[in-house]
């Protein structure tokens, strides 16, 4: 066998220009699939843990009518027994955080000018961790001291003109109907990369919001996880805790809530099979026209094997180890293309927008072992399966006359 | 009748009975070999001549198992060759025929070592086995300091001793060489057949050549002489016109 690898390997490298040119073509799809899935996976990453930690949390636990919008009436769907589950929820070392939570609209007023905005509120003595995700562009977070500020998005601010110290009033009505309104100071301006949500959200103490809307309940109960990875299984363990609560409850994972994040993420992965499949192609074209013009080079020498009383399958099987061999070369040299690019870029911080983001993100990829696997498996089977149709047609060749060919 | 005399006679290698071979071209048929006989005896030094175009290769070629007839048969040691599959000819090739041909086919990217162990590969001996039976043969053609050379590295004359340790390490039945001078000089040519001679006489070595170089007819113990892909005299190279 040893034989044979050797026959493969110096066969694969016999016209070294050409060969050369093969393995910078495989490299280069190598490092175009490895960079481009590091690139994309780094972004849906991070849409992932903003949207968790900003807006859905890793589960959401809320009454049956609230998901199911049955009830017209609000103050239906508020879970009152909230306290009770949460400290039951609160025994799990992997939950980071479990915190009530109210979400409704209000008319936000600074001097004249009034917006409808919507108030999400936040526990700011439980879910300091979620802080970091709100980045302060002036002012600072949310604290248990002082309930009577509200901290407001960028582009929210920007409409009202609203700045860090500025005092604001809010108008909405309870979950009996009836108006009240009450005044704030910002706290801070924020801004997650989701620019939607900060062109229309402020953030409120829980507290202050049930005071608000005259209720000691909460919509939901929002939970966060020490690591996104344990959300199916935490989930699996708090439906039997919840089965035996007062109220009829379910828990949705982030991933049932993050529509924005699915449909990202469902983009991406189209996009890259798109890009998988065309530079596959490119690659599959060019090996199979080398295949072709070593095979035409070397008639003799398969005339030669072939009397020798070597098996047309053998034949097949030489031609697929060179092109394991071009293939293999091109995946170690794109892996570690890939690699050095991924850290060049890394450093040189180059600032991007993607479409929906309020503000720019540096461009970082992420070097995936999966990914390097899968372009690098897909590079060596490629270079295999261009060789084969060639390989077939040079090992049916009439023995007599590739003899001629001399070599 | 040929196929029983074959079968009698224990040291009959190889026997060509009524062969013939069509090629087509286009249209146009071309009559290669006409019901040609011929019959091979173990430790023969024999040869096939006639001008070109006279169909020797063409035989040789089918004695080799490399090409089927149109028809009439092949028996190498009795054997019917006519029903065997593609990679039964293969089979038999490697472990009964060595080639030796005139433009030495020599695979260029392997060694002298390693082109005289590929045939041994085919019949899977282990690597160790195969070194030391290649670096025999090639001692006997006097190749040993030039195991580790190319082809490229090697003069005409020493590539076509490769060619030939090439086709003895395995011992074969009958050793088929077309042409084998055809692209030597007169000393070379002469050096190489010496060598055939003395591998036919001390290693008992069956050889049958194709070839019109008075230099082999010569030294040809029998020779068959072909005209149009007609046989038309047998015997002794001194008695062949």
């Amino acid at each position: 066998m040893w034989l044979r690898i050797k026959i493969a390997i110096r066969n694969a490298f016999r016209n070294r220009r050409r060969s050369l040119l093969n393995v910078l073509m495989i490299s280069a799809a190598v490092t175009a699939i490895v960079i481009f899935e590091g690139f994309t996976q780094n972004m849906v990453e991070g849409l992932r843990e903003t949207t968790i930690e900003t807006q859905t949390g890793h589960l959401q636990i809320a009454l049956n009518s609230f998901w199911e919008k049955k009830s017209l009436k609000p103050k239906d769907n508020l879970i009152q027994s909230y306290k009770n589950i949460l400290s039951d929820l609160e025994k799990d070392k992997r939950i980071k955080y479990a915190a009530g939570r109210l979400e409704f609209f209000g008319l936000l007023s600074k001097d004249d000018d009034s917006i409808s905005a919507r108030v999400v509120t936040i526990d700011p003595q439980k879910e300091v961790s979620r802080n970091k995700y709100f980045r302060f562009a002036e002012g600072k977070a949310l604290n248990d001291q002082s309930p009577f500020q509200v901290a407001v998005g960028s582009g929210l601010a920007k409409k009202l003109k609203i700045k860090s110290g500025s005092s604001v009033s809010l108008l909405s009505h309870t979950y009996d109907g009836i108006v009240n309104a009450m005044d704030f100071e910002v706290s801070g301006i924020f801004q997650t990369d989701i620019s939607e949500f900060d062109d229309s959200t402020l953030l409120m103490p829980l507290k202050t919001a049930q005071q608000l809307l005259d209720t000691s309940a909460v919509e939901q109960i929002v939970v966060g996880l020490n690591s996104s990875w344990d959300t199916a299984a935490v989930r699996s363990s708090v439906l039997p805790k919840l089965a035996s609560s007062a109220e009829p409850v379910q828990v949705k994972t982030w991933f049932q809530l993050a529509t924005l994040y699915k449909q990202v993420a469902m983009f991406n992965k189209i996009q890259n099979l798109i890009i998988q499949l065309i530079l596959m192609s490119l690659v599959m074209l060019s090996i199979a026209n080398t295949v072709g013009m070593s095979i035409l080079e070397r008639t003799g020498e398969i005339g030669t094997i072939r009397a020798l009383g070597e098996k047309r399958a053998t034949v097949v099987f030489q031609f697929l180890m060179e092109g394991f061999f071009l293939g293999l070369c091109g995946a170690i040299l794109g892996t570690c293309s890939a690699i050095l690019l991924a850290k060049l870029f890394n450093s040189m911080n180059v600032p991007i927008v993607f479409p929906g983001a309020s503000a720019p993100i540096f461009i970082k990829i992420e070097i995936l072992t999966g990914s390097i696997g899968k372009a690098s498996l897909l590079a060596v089977l490629i270079t295999m399966i261009a060789a084969i149709f060639p390989a077939h047609r040079a090992s049916k060749m009439n023995i007599v006359q590739a003899l001629r060919h001399n070599i | 009748m040929l196929k029983e005399s074959c079968e009698r006679k224990t040291d009959c290698v190889v026997q060509a009975v009524e062969v013939s071979r069509i090629y087509s071209l286009g249209e146009h048929t071309h009559q290669a070999l006409n019901k040609v006989s011929l019959q091979v005896s173990s430790q023969a030094f024999c040869a096939i001549a006639g001008p070109s175009g006279s169909g020797k290769s063409t035989l040789l070629n089918i004695l080799g198992c490399l090409e089927r007839p149109s028809s009439g048969d092949v028996f190498v040691e009795g054997i019917s060759t006519k029903q065997l599959t593609v990679n039964q000819l293969a089979d038999f090739r490697s472990q009964k025929l060595g080639f030796v041909f005139q433009t030495f086919n020599l695979v260029p990217t392997l060694s002298a070592l390693e082109n005289v162990e590929y045939p041994l590969l085919l019949l899977n001996i282990s690597a160790a086995e195969r070194r030391t039976i290649a670096q025999e043969a090639l001692k006997k053609v006097g190749l040993e300091k030039f195991l580790k050379n190319r082809p490229s590295q090697l003069s005409g004359g020493q590539r076509q001793r490769v060619a030939i340790a090439r086709a003895i390490v395995k011992k074969p039945l009958l050793i088929l060489a077309d042409e084998p001078t055809a692209n030597l000089d007169r000393n070379t040519a002469t050096e190489i057949l010496d060598l055939m001679q003395r591998l036919n006489s001390e290693e008992k070595m069956t050889f049958v050549f194709s070839s019109h170089d008075p230099l082999v007819l010569k030294r040809a113990t029998h020779v068959s002489y072909l005209v149009d892909g007609i046989k038309v005299s047998e015997g002794e190279e001194r008695h062949v016109a």
